[in-house]
């Protein structure tokens, strides 16, 4: 360890003109997308904070020592995602480091010690290099999360139609989970919004099967307990043949074929009249 | 009145609020003051307010519907006010709907449902 800090500290410049003459000669590094200012700008920062973190004489990467190391690559991994470098590329960057260090180390040092701190050298870019792809899969995840709540909210919208009126057009396939989610946050929307009529339309759901069907008539028999009148709306030819042929019963459930003679309706409940001016 | 429900009266109609969760005995309790009261004052309806409630199960579901039979008999009519979303689509799993009953988002619908009702 206290060679392998010798050595950096007293040939940084060196090192670091050795690391950026491979880094270019490597083709799987992609490094001719970043200006060699930056690279050498990289180099010196990485080398910097490696240094002061080499000081402490800790070996394990992840402890305090050595975050400014670790901070600096999670945001050099972050800016190269950004850029559209895989995290192999950042990765072996990292990894690009130990040639030109176990040539200076093999320069510098005496056989034992270079033993010694070939180990530990390797140990060291080797976590941070899976550092690196830690950040790249944490980020990942971070996005793939956001984009399912989006998708979630995106799939069932309560719009307010009128003073009272809901509706909730629905879009695509409904499976158990999604129906559950809907019936959830038609209710909810029922009760913050005081809504005399919901309407469920189902003019781009492309198929329904029994279960389907089962968790509609729920959920407006759900609104009703609630003090709500709701009117499934968008009801094709193609769906009402299909629920005939299924035998489902919709009982005394209000449909209807299109979302404007659902509207008629709600208006016929709350007894509003809609006149020309 | 117990701690698991009050009772208030605006001009004919009883207001029944519901706190928490009956115990089968409190059921019965309710039932029959409720029936007193529905005779004493000549109620023409009756406010059952479950907004507070957050969980129901098969027993309150009965319970309440017994409640607007008998209610029905005497010639009051009953009004289910504010259940909450989730008690709601709870019932409708366990099978039971009600259909019996009215239902209202709020005490002000509920009261003009009541009055709609007498005015004709």
């Amino acid at each position: 360890m206290e060679i392998l800090l010798k050595t950096v500290s007293e040939n940084a410049p060196d090192l670091i003109s050795r690391w950026l003459d491979i880094q270019v000669n490597d083709p799987l590094l992609r490094s001719a997308d970043t200006s060699s200012a930056e690279l050498r700008r990289q180099a010196e920062e990485f080398l910097e904070e490696m240094l002061q973190a080499l000081e402490s004489l800790d070996e394990d990467t992840q402890t305090t020592q050595w975050s400014g190391v670790r901070s600096f690559l999670a945001t050099l991994t972050k800016r190269r995602t950004a850029l559209g470098y895989s995290p192999r590329e950042t990765a072996g960057l990292v990894l690009s480091l130990k040639l030109p260090l176990f040539r200076m180390l093999e320069e510098k040092a005496s056989k034992d010690e270079y033993e010694k701190a070939l180990w530990t050298t390797t140990r060291i870019l080797d976590s941070l290099a899976l550092h690196v792809t830690d950040i790249y899969h944490r980020d990942r995840e971070q996005l793939i999360g956001r984009q399912r709540d989006d998708l979630m909210e995106l799939s069932a919208p309560v719009i307010s139609l009128w003073d009272g009126v809901l509706c909730m057009p629905l879009i695509g396939t409904l499976d158990s989970t999604r129906s559950q989610d809907v019936m959830e946050s038609l209710l909810t929307a029922i009760a913050d919004k005081e809504a005399d009529v919901a309407i469920i339309d189902i003019t781009a759901v492309g198929a329904i099967d029994t279960q389907t069907a089962q968790y509609l008539i729920k959920t407006v028999k759900a609104a009703r307990l609630m003090g709500s009148d709701c009117i499934i709306s968008g009801v094709g030819p193609e769906i009402a043949q299909t629920m005939v042929h299924l035998g489902v019963d919709l009982g005394d459930i209000d449909t209807s074929s299109t979302l404007s003679s659902a509207l008629k309706k709600a208006f016929r409940t709350m007894k509003l009249v809609v006149t020309s001016a | 009145m117990s701690r698991f429900a009050s009772m208030t009266q605006i001009g004919d109609v009883l207001v029944v609020s519901i706190n928490e969760d009956l115990p089968d005995g409190e059921a019965e309790l309710l039932l029959a003051s409720l029936t007193q009261k529905v005779d004493t004052f000549d109620a023409r309806g009756v406010l059952i307010d479950v907004s507070a409630l957050d969980i129901v199960d098969t027993f309150l579901g009965q319970v309440l519907g017994h409640l607007a039979k008998t209610m029905g008999i005497m010639g009051a009519e009953t009004v289910l006010v504010g259940m909450q979303p989730a008690v709601a689509s709870t019932l409708v799993e366990l099978g039971m709907t009600l259909p019996d009953l009215r239902c209202a988002l709020t005490i002000t619908r509920a009261m003009a449902m009541l009055k709609k009702r007498e005015g004709r």
